[in-house]
């Protein structure tokens, strides 16, 4: 099945199938496309609205208009409006309701600080829990999205902003295993960058290995010691385990599959093209 | 005792950001404290805090105190829910300090780096107002370790310090414990 396609000469970003950005493994070739093409988009995951919000930020903030094809699948556009990308992308998207995949867990949320991040918590914490039922598996889905936001907030911060939203999955319809679903994109620096900004790593030429470091407790080696945020989200993600870290950055990506008590199976590989910023999803197993 | 209520600010407490305001709230409430007074962290109505929340607040709060910040004055966590004491606790132990939070039960206990701390803790409780040469003489210990034993223990908002003028003159504190036995 052909997840993503591009028509290059047209410069249309064509986005069909399922996940189409979380299955593919390249990054949009052209940039600016003159046309966005979700008319065969069969599933789109909180990792596909989150980059795909950051993607259509960019294109307004550079005044580069591109025309737009709604998902023809009427289910599949109304989960994108219930998961908010109508308030982002224009075009007739219609009313949601009556999408197959239960409402979102987290609808699509647009920051520009951590701050905002706390606000919105205030109202997102009584109805997450509400909804998962489970204190713990509340607790630990929000402590992963919040240090995920943290990070973008402050390391990955441009006018862009960040991204970010969530939903659960009973496997009925995707097949999946049942969990919840993280996304999460900004459109900052990227890791590797940012973490060339650090003496100690500013000859590593391979982005790839810098995601790798990116892991590491203290790593942007700033003086009042931070940087647990990305172990945090790790930590969080095996302990929900079975759980699936996916993150872009630059021309480098790293994919982990994390257990608890079990060493993570990592992967780590170089990008044809670069990510503007840095896109992340965390999938953990739900109750 | 005066008392800061942390869920003021959410029931569920997230970023460096929020974490550094809260601090700064904190220390704003603790400079408004009597010496040798005790400001008390209530976290009642604190469902959950992120590593980053708890480091930036109060980690960070406790570092200052390691700094000589407020340290005439005491603090004292209480109300945590399990998931905050454990949180907490996290943050204290990486970076190697510890503070005091005060269960339903009235039981104290350390959070954070433990060692000889709970058993200082339990001797400074004992003699509520004391020179070090005292805690020394208590624990058997040499001055300079009690000393040592008392920066850790003052930075954890237990016991409070104040400068006092020896009658043959020179520099010495007097320290206080600044919570309930």
């Amino acid at each position: 099945m052909v997840l993503l396609c591009y028509q290059c000469a047209m410069s249309t970003f064509r986005l069909q199938g399922r996940a189409p950005l979380l299955s593919s493994r390249e990054p949009p070739p052209h940039w600016p496309p003159t046309a966005l093409d979700l008319g065969e988009l069969e599933w789109a995951t909180p990792f596909d609205v989150a980059a795909l919000a950051v993607l259509w930020t960019r294109l307004q903030r550079e005044q580069a208009p591109a025309d737009v094809v709604l998902p023809a699948d009427p289910q599949v556009r109304a989960y994108l409006v219930d998961i908010g990308l109508d308030g982002v992308i224009d075009g007739s998207w219609g009313g949601g309701g009556g999408s197959r995949v239960e409402p979102p867990l987290v609808r699509l949320t647009h920051l520009h600080s951590g701050e905002a991040w706390d606000d919105v918590l205030g109202v997102l914490w009584p109805g997450v829990r509400a909804a998962l039922g489970d204190y713990t598996m509340a607790s630990r889905t929000l402590d992963i999205m919040s240090e995920l936001v943290d990070n973008a907030v402050t390391h990955g911060h441009s006018a862009l902003g960040t991204w970010v939203c969530a939903q659960r999955y009973t496997g009925a319809t995707s097949g999946h295993a049942r969990g919840i679903w993280v996304g999460i994109a900004d459109g900052g620096v990227g890791i590797p960058d940012h973490l060339r900004g650090n003496p100690k790593y500013n000859g590593i030429r391979a982005d790839e290995e810098l995601i790798r470091l990116a892991r590491r407790p203290w790593v942007t080696g700033t003086a009042d010691r931070r940087g647990w945020g990305l172990k945090e989200v790790f930590d969080d993600a095996a302990a929900a385990g079975p759980s699936d870290v996916l993150i872009r950055s630059g021309r480098g990506e790293g994919h982990f599959r994390l257990q608890r008590e079990t060493r993570p199976y990592a992967r780590y590989r170089q990008l044809k093209r670069p990510i503007p910023g840095t896109w992340v999803h965390v999938g953990i197993a739900a109750v | 005792m005066v008392r800061y209520k942390v869920a003021k600010w959410n029931a569920f407490l997230a970023t460096r950001e929020r974490g550094r305001r809260v601090r700064e709230d904190i220390e704003r409430e603790l400079a408004r404290v009597d010496a040798g007074d005790t400001l008390v962290l209530d976290f009642s109505g604190v469902d959950g805090i992120t590593v980053s929340f708890g480091d930036e607040s109060v980690a960070k709060l406790v570092l200052a105190r390691t700094a000589g910040d407020f340290t005439d004055r005491g603090f004292v966590i209480e109300g945590t829910t399990e998931d905050v004491h454990e949180t907490l606790e996290t943050v204290l132990a990486r970076r190697k300090l510890a503070a005091v939070n005060l269960r339903p039960s009235g039981e104290l206990e350390i959070l954070g780096v433990q060692g000889w701390l709970p058993d200082t803790l339990k001797a400074a409780l004992n003699l509520r107002s004391f020179r070090a040469s005292e805690l020394a003489e208590r624990l058997g210990l040499t001055p300079q370790a009690a000393n040592n034993r008392l920066k850790l223990l003052v930075a954890s908002g237990a016991v409070a310090k104040e400068r006092v003028i020896p009658e043959g003159g020179g520099k010495e504190f007097s320290y206080k414990a600044a919570i309930p036995a």
